[in-house]
């Protein structure tokens, strides 16, 4: 007789499906990837942004979504992940200043290289983060 | 503790030509250690300095530049900026800040010497102190381990009269033998630098502190932790920080823009009495 298998524990219903927490950070990762950056400092770079996680973490994920890409024969185009959803509406919508431009030559940006030049403002104003000053109080205790 | 008198080195500094004797105001600090060693209590020293400076009342920024460890942002994460160190274009931030607050503290992760002096060199940056009146005061770790000893002979060959340096001692980290027998001490006393020496704790106080940060799911500051510990690590952790603001206190001069009042009681040591058996 073989022992029946524990079932495993179902979410309650109406639950949300789970969605990965790195998904908004995929351009980001990409990006830093082709740059050459190292895992531990893609990590590094996202945690500062405010999604704790690890080296281990974010290699696992992009592998994942590069598996996903190969198997359904589809990029995953930059600029869907759900933190960008309200870009991908308005270039669905709106047309971009380089087509709105009367000079032919100019070529219309493409979601992909929009999104790079974005991931590239963030890790800019990322890098140009201040310094914060802190001003104790007299005797803080610190 | 501390073994150069404050008016001799302001001697040596105004030999150096260095501000201070024409009527313009002290310069502002920044402090860090370049060294090439880790476990050697940078981040400890840091801590003990964020503790004065909270102390005295004195406007700092810290910075945590070792983004692998990130030591003193998990002791302060909402004091300390992190701004890890990895590449040149990494200290380009604490130049734009030069300047614009009293002392700046910087805790830069361990083997990164060469790196950080070619930065130093690539954006000439004591030229750019200068004209912040801004100075660098250097915490020299006097360690025996071979690459303690060589970077900080790197540091102070590099950057010569134009950085101010500290001798730390940590006894309870490091030997410092063969550091007093080789030439640094002579070429640190070139520079007039003062030596200080950072108190031993008990492992029992060290493993309580370890428990209760574990418990709290948080890298407690000594400080923090002394609301938790027994009474005898308390006792113990309040002495240490108090012969090490004493000790800071002693060279402020190379911590701050400003003077500031002595207020730490100077712990007197027990002296063990030496009794002739037979005199009795």
């Amino acid at each position: 007789m073989t022992a029946r298998k524990s079932r495993k524990a179902q979410p309650p219903p109406g639950a949300k499906p789970f969605g990965s927490a790195l998904w908004p950070y995929l351009t980001l990762i990409t990006h830093l990837r082709l740059k050459r950056a190292t895992w531990a400092e893609i990590a590094e770079e996202i945690s500062a942004a405010g999604t704790p996680v690890t080296r281990q973490g974010v290699h696992a994920f992009f592998k994942r979504c590069k598996q996903r890409e190969k198997r359904r024969g589809s990029s995953y185009a930059l600029g869907t992940e759900p933190a960008n959803a309200e870009f991908a509406a308005k270039l669905s919508t709106a047309k971009s200043p380089q087509q709105e431009s009367p000079d032919a030559s100019v070529q219309p940006m493409s979601a992909i290289d929009e999104m790079i030049a974005e991931a590239q403002e963030t890790i800019r104003s990322s890098k140009q983060q201040l310094i914060k000053p802190y001003k104790p109080k007299p005797d803080a205790q610190l | 503790m501390s073994s150069t008198s404050t008016s001799s080195r302001s001697r040596l500094r105004k030999e150096a030509g260095n501000a201070d004797d024409d009527g313009k105001p002290r310069p502002h600090r920044i402090i860090c250690s370049l060294q090439s060693t880790g476990r050697i209590g940078k981040s400890t020293v840091a801590q003990a300095l964020i503790s004065w400076f909270g102390f005295a009342g004195v406007e700092f920024a810290a910075v945590d530049a070792d983004g692998e460890h990130q030591t003193l942002s998990r002791w302060y994460p909402d004091i300390v900026t992190r701004l890890p160190f990895r590449e040149t274009d990494d200290l380009l931030p604490i130049l734009n800040e030069t300047g614009s607050m009293p002392a700046m503290l910087i805790d830069y992760p361990a083997q990164s010497t060469q790196s950080l002096l070619s930065a130093f060199a690539h954006f000439q940056a004591f030229d750019f102190f200068q004209s912040k009146n801004t100075r660098l005061t250097s915490l020299i770790f006097a360690s025996d381990e071979r690459p303690a000893m060589a970077s900080a002979a790197e540091i102070i060959s590099t950057f010569g009269p134009r950085s101010d340096y500290i001798t730390v001692k940590n006894p309870a980290r490091f030997q410092s033998e063969i550091f007093i027998h080789s030439q640094l001490p002579n070429m640190l006393a070139e520079y007039s630098a003062p030596t200080i020496e950072i108190g031993r704790i008990t492992r029992t106080t060290l493993d309580h502190l370890d428990a209760e940060s574990a418990k709290a799911k948080k890298a407690l500051t000594f400080r923090e932790a002394e609301k938790l510990l027994p009474a005898g690590s308390v006792i113990e952790l309040q002495s240490w920080r108090n012969r090490l603001f004493a000790q800071f206190e002693d060279i402020c001069d190379l911590l701050l823009p400003t003077e500031v009042s002595k207020r730490v009681e100077r712990p007197e040591g027990l002296t063990t009495a030496k009794v002739d058996p037979y005199s009795l």
